[in-house]
């Protein structure tokens, strides 16, 4: 049944899948031929000022485009009330959750696919192999370490979806965070926190430094999937009372 | 038996209601039900609709027939009571009763960028009994297209598309939320055409809720009457019309007691008019000064909702 619903999300919004994947591409593609342009060329000395532009921008781009990827088929049930519907069909509502989580978990997966396929035809038209932007970008450590933080994130955010609906989930989640953001600035007002904030801060990279890589991936890997699987649950719980 | 039942309306009533005496099953069986919305609540509906009978719910809008149906379907969750589908509780064997239901929304605006084909194709993965034949001869008969995209449907067909999803994997219950509403009289006509068709089958049942009350007198065997979330009224057609009737006279007849024999009156120049559902008190009461007209389902809701209206 999990593999039906989940089967379902794509055969039913294939189009807008589409469309979306290819907004994506379109975006990443310019940005790339942006990037690369300005670093065409030998190194400037303002090459690291571009690279530091450079880098949080794919960051902002890849992040919040697989974000927004991921959460398209919840966009779309909401808006056509196709939850109802489905909620209708012989299908346990905890099923309708567990697929929700896992076609979101594969377009995300699926949208970074995307934007790194973006990349590539600035980087072999320009030849930009020289380029340090992309020998970064083109690292795959990168791209796993995006796609954990939008599972991570998602496994935060989505019990507010399932608990209020996704308008008003993504409401609520943007006010948490805006409050939290809110504390963490008033907390780092106190010199003295934010120096000991900063200390834990540099012992824990430090501590992690010593951690070997592979066991540091599956070690995230890990803790998100846990997430995921915690926040599954919250889900149901929600989901099973909710009213549709 | 198709042509018969065209030809004489009650046929199918007079013949079921002989079955009943002997066996008796209920698909579906509500009782004690709440649920409370803060500005509205739903109160202690109880009803049955035995096998092989349709049901029409009826009331006012916003009396409570959507939650009611959504309640059922367990997409609403009750705080009372409880709910049995072919006898088992429509939670706990929520797959299985749901297997045996085909439900129709009254708006089916999901996936309107879809054609009905890839509709179809989304739907009956879901369904171990889908038979394409039987959804093919639906298409054919509600005369459908299957290339064309949903948001390009009218709403008559739409609500026809919507039937034939539901109806395709063998159904033994239709519950339909306002099936008729806002279709043209020809199509509503072809809907209610399809659902003596249906009924030809004696397992089969139906509910269906709707404001539009000739559609209800036209097919239901059973009428349960829901006005400010309570159940009126639950009784076989038949039964309600005995017991229901318009009263009308001169103004001289009432008086506050006479009036205390009627649900609801409305008096104007020329007379009264009022519903009772004792027509026999009432003739005591009003005598042979007053004439009794058998009440219209549309009278009795206008006058049982005179007090709420009132009220208000």
């Amino acid at each position: 049944m999990l593999f039906r619903l989940v089967a379902k999300d794509f055969r039913a919004n294939g189009l807008y899948l589409a469309i979306s994947l290819g907004i994506l591409f379109v975006l990443n593609a310019i940005l790339s031929f942006g990037v690369l342009g300005s670093e065409s060329g030998p190194v400037s000395a303002g090459g690291d000022a571009k690279l530091t532009v450079a880098i949080p921008m794919f960051f902002l781009v890849s992040v919040l485009g697989s974000k927004v990827a991921s959460l398209l088929f919840l966009k779309i049930d909401d808006m056509s009330d196709s939850n109802t519907f489905f909620a209708s069909l012989p299908v346990k509502r905890k099923e309708l959750v567990k697929a929700r989580y896992i076609s979101s978990a594969i377009l995300a997966c699926v949208a970074l696919v995307v934007l790194l396929l973006a990349t590539l035809p600035a980087y072999f038209i320009y030849g930009a192999s020289y380029s340090e932007t992309f020998s970064l970008l083109h690292y795959p450590a990168f791209w796993c370490i995006f796609l954990l933080f939008i599972w991570f994130s998602n496994s935060i955010s989505f019990p507010f979806y399932f608990r209020f609906g996704l308008a008003r989930g993504v409401f609520t989640v943007v006010i948490i965070q805006v409050l939290l953001a809110t504390a963490m600035v008033i907390i780092l007002l106190d010199p003295d926190v934010r120096e000991g904030i900063l200390d834990f801060a540099e012992g824990a990279l430090d501590w992690i430094n010593t951690i070997h890589i592979a066991l540091l991936g599956l070690g995230s890997l890990g803790i998100t999937l846990l997430l995921m699987l915690g926040s599954a649950m919250l889900s149901v719980k929600f989901y099973k009372v909710r009213d549709l | 038996m198709k042509s018969s039942m065209k030809c004489c309306p009650f046929f199918m009533t007079a013949v079921k209601i002989k079955v009943k005496e002997t066996s008796m099953i209920n698909t579906l069986e509500i009782s004690n039900l709440a649920k409370d919305y803060g500005d509205f609540r739903l109160e202690d509906v109880s009803f049955n609709l035995p096998q092989g009978y349709i049901m029409g719910l009826i009331g006012p809008n916003g009396a409570g027939k959507t939650t009611i149906i959504k309640i059922i379907m367990n997409l609403v969750m009750k705080q009372q009571g409880q709910v049995k589908l072919f006898g088992k509780d429509h939670q706990e064997y929520e797959v299985a009763v749901k297997k045996r239901i085909g439900f129709v929304y009254d708006t089916p605006n999901y996936y309107q960028h879809l054609n009905l084909r890839q509709l179809k194709n989304v739907v009956a993965p879901f369904y171990e009994n889908w038979d394409e034949a039987v959804f093919n001869g639906l298409v054919n008969h509600f005369n459908l297209p299957l290339k064309k995209t949903l948001k390009k449907f009218s709403k008559g067909m739409a609500m026809k598309a919507s039937i034939a999803i539901a109806m395709s994997h063998h159904a033994d219950f239709l519950i339909m939320d306002e099936p008729t509403s806002g279709l043209d009289p020809v199509i509503r006509r072809e809907v209610l055409d399809f659902f003596r068709e249906f009924m030809q089958h004696e397992d089969k049942s139906i509910l269906f809720s709707s404001h539009i009350t000739t559609d209800i007198e036209q097919v239901a065997d059973y009428i349960t009457y829901v006005q400010d979330g309570r159940v009126i009224f639950s009784k076989t057609k038949d039964e309600v019309f005995e017991d229901y009737a318009l009263v009308k006279g001169g103004n001289d007849l009432l008086d506050e007691d006479t009036k205390s024999a009627l649900l609801g009156v409305r008096s104007g120049a020329y007379g009264f008019e009022g519903l009772t559902h004792n027509v026999k008190g009432a003739r005591a009461v009003f005598g042979d000064s007053a004439i009794y007209d058998p009440a219209s389902l549309e009278d009795i809701m206008f006058f049982t909702g005179m007090k709420t209206r009132k009220v208000l």
